[in-house]
């Protein structure tokens, strides 16, 4: 059977409906049958998920809709606007599922609230029988003056082709401008002047080919700093984990750029920033460390058999209020004055004309220096590798995961200087690499921390007796899981140390873009 | 999807008030239904305020190619096939078909339309002809209207027969008392003895006189802004027809 159709119509400047429905009555009988006023807040993560998969989430008075673009619906639930939702924070069904693969552990934060007011019209043959629908919808911003364009949406009903032509053309006539598609969000986000996917995940930096290196050091840092300062509210207001997560990434990844390139730097100033970048570290790991914990917390349990389950619930109870007095001293630290003058002392040393960053020998051309940097740093990440063995203790693979940590953020940093789909090819061999690296350094920090946690035990009562027996299970799963991820690296190593890659990474340095 | 049919052989005991009513209520819970006006006379689409397009007929209906005829009611999930008085004829037009095709020529009609909606509300004609084996061998369940009269009783006692001569099963049939006026006796008397079949459904529609404005108002007992008390009886009906034969 045939689709139905819907047409929507941008009522002209100056426009009343009243002249519309004046000349919809010389042929139909148009009646009001409803009018509706309401709220609409419409939320995303920081990071825009739900608009990168071409989704909107917004709360109705007592319910939650996910919908798409188009406005049709995915998932909806029960539930009224707050300051933020998390996926869990959504009964369960069907919105509660769909939330909890596109947003993870993000929180949906308000982004637009809107006034909306629609009146319904039946348009009737004069056997007052409906042979179209006619909806006026308002949108107004809440708290401020400006709205959209006033719209028409004529609804065909079945049978009745004839009738929504004319009603349509009729609409045309009145010089209504027909809007081809609904995307409500995107004209909404203009008018209160948001930028949607102005903040993502990945880091991007465009250098330009003749760029020195003090140049490309000013730019690349310039956009670490601007993610700090992004994150650092929704650490401070504790939106949610990723904001530190984030805020220690761009702090990780300066400090790598301080020691990758310390030969090039100003020793004093680049001794000075590794220290106190060293110390936002610091301050910023145990609530992230922490964080880590409680989002796997659901894999931990799942671990662990129904019967062991329970004694795991002290440790996350205890890890809880642990975080509280983290955060606390986080917030502490990201509020003092030592922190500001970081940041300010960093951005100085960025931008100031007359700083040591842009003299001799930083005045070099940054793609010459890119290019023999990262062959080194990649010869003597191989070179370290080459030297892991089935009896190379654990310290030896963590020590290789850091290099290549950072060998894979030099790449990054100097990404844009390259041809785009090599590098692309390159960074997914290094991260299979990495993963094997990181998921055997995960394993054995956590056992660590159990272990020192099953360490600090006093058998006093049952409670604690069956928490040290879930500890010690889990303890067992990790060491087991930790051991087929060791036996997986030199299989993952080998592959990565392929001519190929090699090649890929030579042909990638040698070639201009 | 699931075929209810509304049939009696006898006449004016409220087959169409209770298709319109039944198919208004099936709807308001948000389930996709179609109404098959299936009598001449064209009542429902009347009340439905549906006219049938120009091109329409008993020849469009059982070609097959009818989609293009059916009608968007006021009501956002119910549509109408709306009725042609060519439908006088459809039982002769059938009468036509191979024999072994005969009985089946309706239900191949509507199975495509399973994807469309979830409930086809077929409304009867009153006789017993090869269209009326049709609709028994179509319908998932016959819904029948049984004023309680001894000739409407007659009427019952006459489609069990034509169940056992189709071979239809008679357990598709169930009955409840319409047009009830519980100030006669000879309507109290014949309940009374007949409710506790297991044919008849617990629910019975009354005498209303706003059932009988359905007329002038052309529109079902339910859909007024202030909804009628009209509407109970019908909506209690479906939720039995639902709970004994249309949930199993």
């Amino acid at each position: 059977m045939k689709q139905l159709q819907t047409r929507m119509f941008s009522l002209p400047h100056g426009m009343g409906v009243d002249t519309l429905f004046k000349k919809l009555s010389k042929s139909f009988v148009v009646e009001q049958s409803e009018h509706e006023i309401s709220q609409r807040c419409y939320y995303d993560t920081f990071d825009w998920r739900l608009h990168r998969n071409s989704l909107v989430f917004f709360s109705r008075s007592n319910s939650l809709h996910l919908e798409r673009f188009n406005g049709k619906q995915v998932a909806m639930a029960s539930g009224r606007r707050r300051a933020k939702f998390f996926w869990w924070d959504i009964e369960a069904g069907e919105l509660n599922y769909r939330l909890k693969s596109l947003i993870e552990m993000r929180a949906l934060c308000p982004i637009i609230e809107i006034q909306t007011e629609t009146s319904q019209f039946r348009i009737m043959n004069h056997d007052r029988k409906t042979v179209a629908r006619l909806v006026v919808r308002n949108d107004q911003l809440k708290e401020t003056d400006s709205g959209l364009p006033e719209q028409v949406f004529v609804y065909e009903i079945r049978g009745y082709e004839n009738e929504f032509e004319t009603v349509v053309e009729q609409c045309r006539r009145k010089g209504c401008l027909e809007v081809k598609k609904r995307k409500l969000l995107e004209r909404l986000l203009k008018l209160s002047g948001l930028n949607p996917r102005d903040y993502g995940d990945k880091f991007k930096v465009d250098l330009e080919e003749q760029m020195s290196v003090g140049a490309a050091v000013s730019k690349i840092c310039l956009s670490l700093v601007d993610d700090m300062r992004t994150n650092h509210p929704g650490v401070i207001a504790d939106i949610d984990s990723e904001f530190l997560h984030d805020f220690r990434i761009a702090v990780r990844r300066t400090r790598s750029l301080l020691s990758l390139m310390k030969k090039i730097l100003p020793t004093e100033q680049c001794i000075y920033f590794q220290s106190e970048f060293r110390w936002l570290g610091s301050v910023t790991g145990p609530l992230r460390d922490i964080d880590v914990y409680l989002l796997e917390k659901e894999d931990y349990l799942n671990l662990l058999p129904p019967s062991l389950k329970g004694g795991m619930s002290v440790f996350f109870t205890r890890l809880e209020a642990r975080r509280a007095g983290e955060l606390k001293g986080l917030q502490f630290h990201l509020g003092s004055e030592r922190y500001d003058r970081l940041l300010n002392e960093w951005c100085r040393f960025l931008s100031d004309p007359d700083s040591e960053l842009f003299r001799s020998p930083r005045d070099q051309n940054c793609r010459v220096y890119a290019n023999s940097t990262i062959v080194k740093r990649f010869r003597s990440f191989v070179r370290a590798g080459n030297k892991i063995s089935d009896e190379s203790v654990d310290q030896e693979l963590h020590q290789l995961r850091i290099k290549g940590k950072k060998f894979r953020y030099l790449l990054e940093f100097f990404k844009s200087f390259y041809h785009e789909e090599q590098m692309t090819t390159f960074l997914k061999f290094m991260k299979k690499l990495q993963d094997n690296l990181g998921t055997f350094n995960d394993l054995s920090v956590q056992q660590n921390l159990l272990g020192s946690e099953l360490d600090g035990l006093r058998a006093k009562n049952l409670k604690t007796i069956r928490f040290a027996a879930a500890l010690g299970g889990l303890i067992a799963v990790l060491a087991d899981k930790n051991r087929t991820v060791r036996g997986e690296f030199e299989a993952t190593y080998a592959d990565f140390t392929r001519p190929e890659v090699q090649e890929l990474l030579e042909s990638m340095v040698s070639a201009t873009v | 999807m699931k075929t209810i049919a509304v049939y009696s052989s006898k006449g004016g005991v409220g087959k169409t008030a209770t298709s319109v009513n039944l198919s208004f209520t099936a709807s308001a819970g948000g389930e996709r239904v179609l109404l098959c006006d299936m009598d001449s006379q064209g009542a429902a689409s009347f009340y439905y305020r549906i006219k049938p397009k120009k091109k329409f007929n008993r020849a469009r209906l059982l070609s097959g190619e009818f989609y293009e005829f059916i009608r968007g009611t006021d009501f956002p999930e119910l549509d109408l096939l709306p009725a042609h008085f060519s439908f006088r004829n459809l039982d002769i037009a059938i009468n036509d078909e191979k024999k072994e095709k005969k009985r089946l020529v309706l239900a191949s009609l509507l199975a495509p339309l399973a994807d469309q909606y979830e409930y086809v509300i077929l409304d009867c004609p009153p006789n017993v002809t090869v269209l009326s084996e049709n609709i028994i061998t179509a319908a998932d369940c016959v819904v029948v209207p049984v004023v309680p009269t001894t000739l409407s009783l007659l009427a019952l006692e006459q489609l069990l027969k034509l169940c056992k001569k189709v071979g239809v099963k008679k357990n598709k049939i169930l009955a409840f008392f319409s047009m009830v006026e519980r100030r006669k006796l000879m309507h109290n008397s014949i309940m009374n003895k007949y409710r506790s079949y297991p044919i008849f459904m617990q629910s019975y529609v009354p005498f209303m006189a706003e059932i009988e404005k359905m007329g002038m108002y052309r529109r079902p007992v339910g859909s007024t802004p202030r909804k009628s008390v009209a509407a109970q009886p019908y909506e209690l009906l479906w939720q039995e027809i639902k709970e004994r034969r249309l949930e199993q």
